[in-house]
């Protein structure tokens, strides 16, 4: 199993009362899966992709990811196995600025202290099967958004996740740049990658093996 | 046009109100920046610009004499000198001849020295200036016999006679003499400084005004040029008299010879120059200086302020934008926001005019410039710090606005997930302007490092005698009870008995001068049986008493002291120093030879009997001395003298005991001029420390506001890529990365602004060669202590927002995007 979620609810002190942004939520996902999330504006979806991508541990319940109890560990223990596991995509692409296409995607690896041959090769695969080598000393400020995305994907797998979360990943782009988006997370989910996306778009959630709709914070049961 | 310039006004007043944490930061650092120019500025304008006293001040001049071979370069004038002159040249309207004089005043409260200046007649009208009250000098006055009156300083007046409008006809009793006031000088008169209380006249006897006076250099002259002459016709004219007397005498037998002899060998001249250049002294490199260190000051504050502005304007574009897409154009939106900056520019002139005055006063009070310069507001100081104000507007004005109104066109467009919103021209130019600050401050630090050095290696300087435990003072014996030379030895002694008997003194002395006591006497001298061709040589000459080397614990290296059978007989002869024997006694036979300070005709002989250690007595600093020899003070006896004792209690505790045993002898004896020989020398350096600390001022704000500059730069990097670092996390990186992150950026500025700041001081040391003692003009200990200090601060300035970013919560900086 690589996602194992147990009664996790996550919630906000406020004046006369808390919150709930997740309540009593019960999920698993298993390797290789790829599962949409949906629901409304505050349904709490990107508070559950928080807690999965271990940006977030400020809630109460049970959560092991491949196997490790998340709860147990200390920040440090945390953020390793963040960056051993997950990949992030995100709907504004999120890419720096100040660095090119090439250095963008470089990044992920020297936090990992991924010795510099090795990532310049990584490096060079990817900017290859994303067929982006010609953008490659471009900045992000130069590309359309479907290739600001396209950097983005290439960027959140250049490090081998075994599970990728995305944002709505298509939700700032066309229909015709949504479509490669949604074509190469189907390419990485065939290639064994865990997929969790959280969209507004019925039509690419049923892309995926299963949806996960969120009211108020609850799963809703099917 | 003029409604919308209104609105803009108003507008441009609520939007700095609004804010007034930014208003007010950048109004005090302003301030700053325009204070030290404005306080600097005052003080150069005091010295160099304001109108002096005198009517038509760009027509007076100082003449001075010159001996252009031997030296000295700026000698006094003699009587017959000057009776040469008023009378034979046509280019000067009028001139006058002045010298110092103390006198005792006897009041109720007890005897008041006064520093009086004796002048001819002549001075008033030369310089243009007429009694407030009553009237100047006649010329009868100025004759031996008349010459008992006295014309009144409007200091003296108001604060010893109650500014009585009945003075004028009143008799003072003056060293035991009745003179009669005549008149009173307007308020802002003085001549040559404000050291001068009252004015008498400068009467001539017959032996005074002979050929046999020439040489006797102790007064000064003032000139008025002619209409339509010059300083060269003066000059050629002076030279004219010169040539004509040389020949004159000349004929005059074998003193006569010799007379044109040492005219002509030692280039015997005039020095014409403007009065004002001798009034201000020699400051003027000192505060061309400082003013350079001002600008530099002031070139930090702007670029500093530009970077406040560039983020101001950076976190209002949406503003902007949305004027511009409302159809301001961009000359619209660049003068509101330029009115914004001058409005700030003008509350930073007047704050910073405030703080220049009451700087101004404290440093004319330190010494730095002479004591008649006086600093205040006028049109001018004031015309200068708004005018600074408005350039200052435009430096750091600029940039920031063009900046801002560049990006309105692209706003639209910008908004989207991208980081780094201020745009990339505006970092870099945030960055250039941090990289320019820190150099220029890496730049005054290292100067002032230098001066500090310097002044450190004065200090340690030896100044040839002991001068921990000493008290000095000076006295005058009034000239009508202590008026021949027994007299006079009688009455010092007398003085130094009743000093003796004080608890604690160990030894008192006499002598004409002292270390460090502004007063400077030469002579020139020959060496007795040499047929030395040329100018006789000059050195610094003094009368001491037998006590003197011991007080001042010179050290007597050959030969013996003066004795007290020397005191008693008045022996003629006389001590030289260690320089005066390298020079003219090599070969150390020095003891039993003799100087000669007489004329061809009548030699007047001293014996050398000692030989003793340097002593410095002007200029600690001073590397290549002058000699000094030593008269006996009972074979030359004066009604002046400096009185030096040496204890065992601390001096300063010693000055009433002093007062009262000098009034045991004579009440009308006033004491003055008492102070520690420690504070002479202190005070002989203020030339040094008043420039050293205000550099060191400035480069400390200069250190500060790089500082704040660096740390504004990146704690604004920080806050605009917050979404950034969020992103960053997210893909993996920890704090410490963050951290390491937002440093190296800090530390590319810090190793650019140190390295561009560290070619500034190598290059600010060669301007400051000439100033310095003991340390070259780069000196790598000060550097390195700079780049450490400053790279320190520079350092803490990174931390703090690096720490800042590192604790980044990625979720909320991604949900801010």
């Amino acid at each position: 199993m690589m996602i194992h979620l147990e009664k996790v609810e996550k919630s906000y002190p406020l004046e006369g009362g808390r919150t709930w942004v997740l309540r009593n939520v019960d999920l698993d996902i298993g390797e290789g899966e790829f599962v949409s999330v949906m629901g409304p504006s505050g349904a709490g979806k990107s508070s559950l992709l928080n807690v999965l991508g271990l940006m977030d541990h400020d809630w109460q319940g049970s959560y092991a990811l491949d196997g490790v109890e998340v709860g147990k560990l200390n920040g440090k223990q945390r953020q390793a196995l963040q960056r051993e596991k997950i990949g992030f995509i995100f709907q504004h692409y999120h890419l720096i600025d100040d660095l090119k296409v090439w250095e963008n995607l470089d990044l992920p690896l020297q936090y990992r202290d991924v010795p510099a041959k090795e990532r310049a090769a990584r490096v060079a695969d990817l900017l290859d099967r994303f067929q982006i080598v010609g953008k490659k000393d471009l900045f992000p400020s130069q590309l359309s958004g479907g290739q600001q995305q396209l950097v983005a994907v290439a960027r959140a797998v250049i490090t081998r996740p075994r599970l990728l979360l995305a944002d709505e990943p298509t939700g700032a782009l066309h229909s015709g740049q949504a479509r490669i988006i949604m074509d190469l997370l189907g390419e990485l989910h065939g290639e064994g990658m865990a997929i969790v996306q959280v969209t507004h778009n019925e039509l690419y959630a049923n892309e995926a093996q299963r949806i996960v709709r969120l009211r108020d914070g609850w799963i809703e049961k099917p | 046009m003029f409604d919308t310039l209104i609105n803009d006004v108003r507008y441009a007043l609520r939007t700095l109100l609004a804010r007034p944490g930014f208003s007010v930061a950048v109004v005090l650092t302003l301030a700053l920046g325009i204070g030290a120019n404005a306080l600097v500025f005052s003080l150069i304008d005091g010295l160099f610009l304001k109108a002096l006293p005198y009517r038509d001040d760009a027509s007076l001049i100082d003449l001075s004499n010159r001996y252009a071979l031997s030296g000295p370069q700026r000698a006094g004038v003699s009587i017959p000198d000057y009776i040469d002159r008023r009378d034979g040249v046509p280019a000067l309207s009028g001139i006058a001849l002045y010298t110092g004089a103390s006198l005792n005043l006897s009041t109720e409260a007890g005897p008041q020295r006064l520093q009086a200046l004796r002048a001819t007649p002549s001075l008033f009208p030369t310089l243009g200036v007429d009694a407030a009250l009553g009237r100047t000098f006649s010329e009868d006055e100025a004759t031996i016999g008349n010459d008992k009156v006295i014309v009144l300083g409007n200091a003296l007046w108001r604060n010893g006679f109650n500014a009585d409008l009945d003075i004028v006809g009143r008799d003072l009793r003056i060293d035991g003499e009745k003179w009669r006031v005549v008149g009173v000088m307007p308020e802002d008169f003085m001549f040559p400084n404000r050291d001068f209380q009252l004015f008498v006249p400068f009467a001539f006897t017959e032996e005074q005004r002979g050929d046999r006076q020439r040489g006797h250099e102790f007064s000064g002259s003032v000139a008025r040029l002619a209409p339509g002459a010059d300083l060269a016709q003066v000059q050629a004219q002076c030279d004219a008299i010169i040539r004509r007397n040389a020949e004159r005498i000349g004929a005059m037998g074998a003193d006569g010879a010799g007379f044109r002899s040492f005219i002509e060998s030692s280039g015997f001249t005039v020095s014409a120059q403007p009065l004002r250049s001798i009034l201000a002294g020699e400051q003027a490199g000192t505060l061309l200086l400082l003013q350079g260190a001002v600008g530099l000051v002031l070139l930090i504050v702007c670029a500093n302020i530009a970077n406040l502005l560039l983020t101001r304007f950076s976190s209002r574009r949406k503003e902007i934008s949305v004027r511009a897409a409302l159809g301001a154009g961009r000359r619209r939106i660049a003068r509101q926001l330029f009115l914004e900056t001058a409005v700030l520019a003008l509350l930073g002139g007047a704050t910073g005019l405030v703080i220049a005055m009451g700087g101004a006063r404290l440093v004319a009070d330190s010494g730095l410039v002479p004591n008649w310069v006086e600093v205040g507001l006028n049109w001018r100081t004031i015309g200068f710090g708004f005018g600074l104000s408005m350039i200052a507007a435009l430096m750091f004005g600029v940039l920031p606005i063009f900046s801002a109104v560049g990006s309105t066109s692209r706003l639209a467009l910008r908004e989207g997930g991208r980081f780094g919103g201020g745009g990339r021209a505006a970092n870099r130019t945030r960055k250039v302007l941090v990289v320019v600050q820190l150099a220029l401050a890496v730049t005054l630090l290292a100067g002032s490092g230098l001066m500090l050095r310097s002044f450190a290696k004065v200090l340690g300087e030896a100044p040839g005698f002991d001068s921990g435990g000493l008290l000095t003072a000076a006295l005058t014996l009034p000239a009508s009870r202590y008026a021949e030379g027994p007299a006079q030895i009688r009455g010092f002694e007398h003085i130094l008995e009743s000093v003796r008997r004080l608890p604690g003194i160990e030894s008192v002395a006499l002598s004409t001068q002292l270390p460090f006591d502004g007063r400077d006497g030469g002579a020139s001298y020959r060496i007795a049986g040499r047929d030395d061709a040329g100018a006789p040589p000059h050195g610094h000459v003094l009368n001491v008493d037998p006590d003197y080397f011991n007080a001042l614990r010179i050290p007597l290296l050959r030969g013996r002291a003066f004795s007290r059978a020397d005191w008693d007989n008045a022996a003629k002869v006389v001590i030289i120093d260690e320089a005066f024997e390298r020079k003219q006694f090599p070969a150390g036979d020095a003891i039993g030879s003799q100087l000669d300070m007489g004329r061809p005709s009548a030699p007047d002989l001293y014996t050398i009997i000692g030989v003793v250690g340097n002593a410095k007595y002007a200029d600690l600093s001073a590397e290549n001395r002058e000699e000094t020899y030593y008269f006996n003070f009972a074979e030359t006896p004066t009604d002046s003298a400096m009185l030096t004792l040496r204890s065992t209690i601390p001096p300063a505790a010693l000055v009433e005991p002093l007062r009262n045993a000098i009034h045991a002898v004579d009440v009308d004896l006033p004491l003055f001029d008492v102070k520690t020989m420690q504070e002479r020398i202190d005070l002989s350096l203020s030339g040094r420390r008043v420039p050293m600390q205000l550099l060191g001022v400035f480069a400390l704000i200069a250190m500060v506001l790089a500082g704040i500059g660096i740390y504004g730069v990146l704690a604004f990097a920080v806050t605009q890529r917050t979404g950034e670092f969020g992103v960053r996390m997210a893909i993996g990186a920890d704090a410490s990365r963050i951290r390491q992150h937002v440093i190296s950026d800090g530390a590319i500025l810090i190793g650019s602004g140190l390295g561009l700041g560290l070619i500034g001081a190598i290059a600010l040391g060669l301007v400051l060669r000439s100033q310095l003692f003991g340390v070259g003009s780069i000196d790598p200990p000060s550097l390195a202590l700079v780049v450490l200090l400053l790279g320190a601060i520079a350092f803490i300035a990174c931390w703090l927002p690096a720490r800042r970013a590192a604790a980044t919560d990625p979720i909320d900086a991604l949900r801010n995007e």
